[in-house]
């Protein structure tokens, strides 16, 4: 009985608006936040090419993009307010609407209910709702971009008093359009709080008949901890981004006092600009995290399934992500070093963020491990999952020179930085999204990747990256968020360098697109998966025994009873080098 | 436009056929019969990723020593040495790291790359390695934690014990330059007073021209240091946050308005003696079409902001000199003092306020309580020093932090003058009642003794009256008259 009414679910008529657009099917949210993500990225990129114009040929003059942008670029050079607004924009959109939006809310509405054998999330409705929220707040940031005065253009971090007085005088960015990203930031926090709770009912309460916490794959422990930290760390956000609308607008002095613009003392009074870094870094550091460790569970999945090979040390990196979770919420003023704050606390926040060192050097040796005697199937996932490793290396090593405060003296706030957080946060993050994309493409669209693109994208890609990253560890000097770099002698010497960095960026950014037609044209018209193979990867986990066709319920029939934890790849028994989970254990073999 | 069009043309055109050539090698691949089987691949790609990977060590190498000219030359301060030569113990740990773990990838990626007949072993976990890659990674942080630390409170020491001869200077930051105030020779900076009276388009920084001290300040367009000889800067912003940024001195340290900062080091090397060490640079000994000359030959330090500050952020430089005490010396007679400069406006501005000159505003023996100053002059016995540093919880009798702070600072200046007294006085404001003030003001005062009492000062040493309303030194019908009326005054003896 049970077995037709579950298939009648699948054949529930679903009108078009229900379907695609007023979705509550977790898996149509997730291509949602895919499709806003990617339009997102693209947005971001862009603008990154643009500002690399300008620090590649600061004296050169692009017509087009007086063409293009009108004041902002009179002369076919971008001005430098506009210059200010594009880092901003830049920065926000990319770490908030790409890396925490497009990347979780993708990976965590695809593959949680999936991977533990739900039929969809707790609150199928909610789940709407923070998609939705995420819309509006995009389309608020947008809208920034468009009025008279400029977007925002204080840095992602909006400290104030730059972002704190809204004075045309001080800062142009700083009037409607520090206004409008502020609301869009709250919609955002919205968004993310009713998805966090929400993945973390579900993960808690939906789980299938034999899916204990110990067999859930590694990617829905990452989208725990991740939804954890965020549902923790963003209110603060919000209420410091409140407080600081109230000085703003009703004058109060939260984060003002002692200021003096145009030889005029303003009447704010008994604020710190520092409370502000606190709240902010108390969410900003966190979110680093919240970033890396969907990230880090899709690479651990990607480089087990495709190296036929347990995850090395299962429980280790689970413990791993929880320690590094923790200290999450310890480290945050290691990015105020400089900012004037007692001395003595830097010393502490030295102490436990070179601690986080730890545990993430054990996420890379496992990880290493784990392919070591394997029998590696070397698919794009698995090169850019691959690249994520060689990423997260590169830009984690440098963060024990930056976590360490007597170093970071010299390094705060320059081009080390920049390369510190692009390489271990944003590119490695990226990776880890296309390692995602390209793995569960099949589950998402019905239909393959074009293998020859994806291989392509990621070499280009990885050698664009470090050509990018690399040479910017060496501008140790050059301070960033700078225009130019001609008012200093000592600034003025890497004339060669920006340009070598701003081709590669262009590359990188061409490269993408193509990455865009990829899937594109592979989700329209590309090879079909079929019933006889839905499993492509010979992987364990849940979501490859739903059908091909995408019905809201996921599973035509009963869900499945899980029955092994879901890393038994080459354990010598059966017929094949992978035992999915739904399989029961057999005499003799181990349970783990 | 239609350029803009053709250039979109393109793009897609490109794009197509990027896309074309894409589909027919996957054809070849169905056809072959790979599109599942990796098997083919995997050998193409496991050796492709070896070979991306030595190309990657192989560009990294170059770009250490393509990048040469970029690294600054040696520290030009004390603190400096010490950071840099934390900074390159860093580099060799993670160096070493780095070189291993990417050879370990790539080498694994190559030599594991999957072939069909063969089998992954298993190996799920093990505690040994688990624990010896926890050990290792944990003493090599507690390694640089330790040295770190100790380089970190060399700068920022605890317990500041001023160096006989330092030199303070105070920068402050605004949009977009820097304005550097050097004492002049009485050692002392003029007060400034933040209020609407004192602060206005010609006096930025609120200085009181009535306070004698002011009157020998100078303004500097560049900023000179002694070398060896310690330098301390005061910093404060006006507008938004500012970072001074000193690259050669590897200092920084952020501007912030309404909270005073601070930092201080010992210059090493003088510019020439850094354009001695730039001559072996590539870009510093190429020649400047500009002047015909090397480029280091006009090399001098710079100051720089370092915190994003506004639409000209990237402009805030003013050239850096270290030079010899005598030089320094010749340099200091050379400035003029703002005041004598601007005698004609000061005096405007201090007649539109109803001050003089030359009567202070402030009781003659009041002398605003300065730690650092005092502590390098020693106590004047003569002087009754005020402070609004203590101060209490509105209506009560309870030390503020900042307090303890201020009384923490007296409790050393009684350890130094082991043979003097003090005594405490605090006063209040007209608001409320007049016998409430007053018994509030004595336990004001008591609190302050007590205080000191339990950092050692033995009891017979302390006096603490309090006074009330009974002794006003300003108007209190205006709110700043009652701010100068609230506070606290002591004097040794």
């Amino acid at each position: 009985m049970a077995h037709t009414a579950h298939a009648d679910h699948g054949h529930h008529e679903e009108s078009f608006l229900e379907k695609y657009i007023f979705s509550q099917d977790h898996k149509m949210i997730a291509k949602q936040f895919l499709f806003t993500g990617i339009f997102w990225s693209i947005v971001g990129a862009a603008m990154s090419v643009l500002f690399r114009l300008q620090l590649g040929w600061p004296n050169e003059t692009f017509p087009f993009l007086e063409t293009l942008l009108g004041k902002w670029a009179e002369g076919g050079r971008i001005s430098n307010e506009f210059y200010y607004s594009l880092v901003t924009m830049h920065g926000t959109i990319l770490v908030f609407f790409v890396l925490t939006a497009g990347l979780s809310g993708t990976f965590a509405n695809l593959l949680i209910p999936y991977q533990i054998g739900a039929r969809d999330m707790a609150s199928p409705f909610m789940n709407m709702l923070s998609y939705w929220f995420f819309l509006i707040a995009g389309i608020l940031m947008l809208a920034s971009l468009f009025v008279q005065t400029g977007a925002a253009s204080g840095g992602w971090t909006m400290y104030p008093p730059l972002s704190g007085i809204r004075d045309a005088k001080v800062n142009a960015g700083s009037l409607w359009g520090t206004d409008l990203w502020f609301f869009s930031m709250a919609m955002f926090i919205v968004s993310s709080l009713l998805g966090g709770l929400n993945y973390i009912a579900t993960i808690l309460n939906l789980r299938t008949k034999g899916m204990t916490m110990w067999r859930m794959p590694l990617t829905v422990w990452a989208l725990l901890f991740t939804a954890i930290l965020g549902v923790l760390a963003f209110p603060p956000l919000l209420s410091a981004a409140l407080l600081l609308e109230f000085d703003r607008i009703f004058d109060t002095s939260f984060y003002l006092s002692d200021i003096v613009v145009g030889g005029n003392l303003l009447d704010y009074k008994g604020g710190s600009p520092l409370l502000f870094q606190h709240l902010f870094w108390f969410l900003g550091h966190p979110e680093v995290y919240i970033i890396i460790l969907p990230a880090m569970g899709i690479t651990s999945e990607v480089l087990a399934v495709n190296s036929r090979k347990p995850v090395f040390g299962y429980r280790a990196m689970v413990y791993a992500i929880g320690v590094i979770v923790l200290l999450g919420f310890l480290v945050w003023a290691h990015h105020m070093y400089m900012s004037g704050m007692n001395p003595f606390l830097g010393s502490i926040f030295t102490l436990f963020t070179l601690l986080i060192a730890v545990p993430s050097a054990v996420k890379v040796f496992n990880w290493l491990t784990t392919i070591w005697k394997g029998n590696l199937r070397l698919t794009p996932a698995m090169l850019f999952a691959l690249g994520f490793v060689s990423l997260f290396i590169s830009g984690g090593l440098t963060g024990i020179f930056l976590g360490n405060s007597a170093i970071d003296i010299p390094l705060h706030d320059t081009y080390f930085v920049v390369a510190h957080f692009h390489i271990v946060m944003g590119v490695a993050a990226f990776f880890a999204m296309f390692a995602g994309v390209y793995h569960w493409f099949p589950k998402m669209f019905g239909r393959y990747t074009n293998d020859t693109l994806g291989y392509v994208h990621f070499y280009v890609t990885i050698i664009s990256a470090y050509a990018i990253f690399i040479p910017m560890h060496f501008m140790l000097s050059l301070p960033r968020r700078y225009y130019v770099y001609s008012n200093f002698q000592t600034f003025n010497i890497f004339e060669d360098v920006s340009k070598f960095i701003s081709v590669f960026a262009i590359i990188s950014f061409l490269t993408q697109i193509l990455f865009v037609v990829n899937i594109v044209y592979s989700a329209i018209k590309g090879r079909k998966l079929t019933n006889e193979n839905l499993n492509p990867w010979d992987s364990n986990t849940l979501e490859w025994t739903t059908p091909a066709e995408h019905f809201h319920g996921n599973w035509p029939g009963e869900l499945p009873e899980v029955h092994r934890w879901p890393y038994d790849y080459s354990t010598g028994y059966g017929d094949t080098d992978f035992r999915p989970q739904t399989e029961p254990l057999k005499e003799g073999e181990e349970a783990h | 436009m239609l350029n803009i069009l053709l250039t979109l043309g393109v793009i897609v055109l490109f794009y197509s056929i990027a896309l074309m050539l894409a589909n027919i090698v996957e054809r070849i691949r169905t056809l072959r019969g790979e599109e599942l089987d990796y098997t083919r691949s995997n050998q193409t790609q496991g050796k492709l990723f070896f070979i991306y990977g030595m190309f990657f060590l192989l560009m990294c190498a170059f770009s250490l020593k393509y990048m040469d000219f970029a690294i600054l030359p040696k520290a030009a301060s004390n603190w400096g040495e010490e950071t840099d030569n934390l900074f390159w113990v860093t580099c060799w740990i993670t160096g070493i790291v780095f070189v291993i773990t990417h050879l370990a990838l790539f080498y694994f990626v190559w030599k594991y790359r999957g072939e069909k007949d063969k089998k992954a072993t298993f190996f799920a976990h093990s505690g040994k390695l688990e624990l010896i890659w926890t050990t290792i990674p944990a003493l090599c942080m507690a390694v640089l934690v330790v040295m770190g630390l100790k380089t970190w409170f060399n700068v920022f020491p605890n317990k500041k014990t001023l160096p006989a001869n330092q030199l303070t200077i105070e920068a402050t930051a605004k949009q977009f330059n820097w304005m550097l105030r050097y004492p002049g020779p009485d050692g002392v900076f003029g007060k400034r007073v933040i209020s609407k009276e004192f602060i206005s388009p010609d006096n930025e920084l609120g200085i009181d021209w009535t306070d004698p001290a002011s009157h020998d300040d100078f303004f500097a367009s560049e900023l000179y240091m002694v070398k060896g000889r310690p330098v301390h800067f005061n910093l404060g912003a006006l507008d938004v946050l500012h970072s001074f940024y000193l690259p050669h001195f590897r200092m920084k340290m952020d501007c912030v308005p309404g909270v005073p900062t601070g930092i201080g080091f010992t210059p090493t090397l003088t510019n020439d003696e850094t354009r001695e060490l730039l001559k072996t640079n590539k870009h510093w000994a190429s020649i400047d079409p500009e002047t015909n000359e090397p480029r280091y030959m006009k090399f001098n330090y710079e100051l720089a902001c370092a915190e994003l500050c506004g639409k000209s952020h990237y402009g805030m430089m003013m050239p850096a000199h270290v030079v010899s005490q005598s030089k320094f010396d010749e340099w200091t007679k050379s400035q003029k003092p703002f005041y004598e400069v601007n005698k004609d406006k000061i005096q405007a501005w201090l007649a539109a306020r109803n001050m003089t000159a030359s009567a202070p505003a402030t009781v003659n023996n009041h002398t605003a309580f300065n730690f650092e100053e005092v502590m390098q002059k020693g106590i004047d016995k003569d002087a009754v020093y005020e402070t609004d540093a203590i101060e209490f919880a509105s209506g009560s009798a309870e030390l503020t932090a900042k307090s303890k702070g201020t009384l923490d600072q007296l409790a050393m200046l009684l350890e130094k003058n082991s043979d003097s007294k003090i005594a405490l006085a605090a006063h209040t404001d007209s608001d409320g009642d007049d016998a409430k003030n007053l018994e509030l003001s004595q336990k004001r005062a008591d609190a302050c003794s007590a205080y000191l009492a339990t950092k050692g000062i033995k009891a017979e040493r302390i006096s603490a009256k309090g006074f009330g309303e009974t002794q006003p030194v300003a108007d209190n019908a205006t709110k700043e008259g009652k701010q100068k009326n609230r506070r606290t005054e002591f004097d040794f003896n």
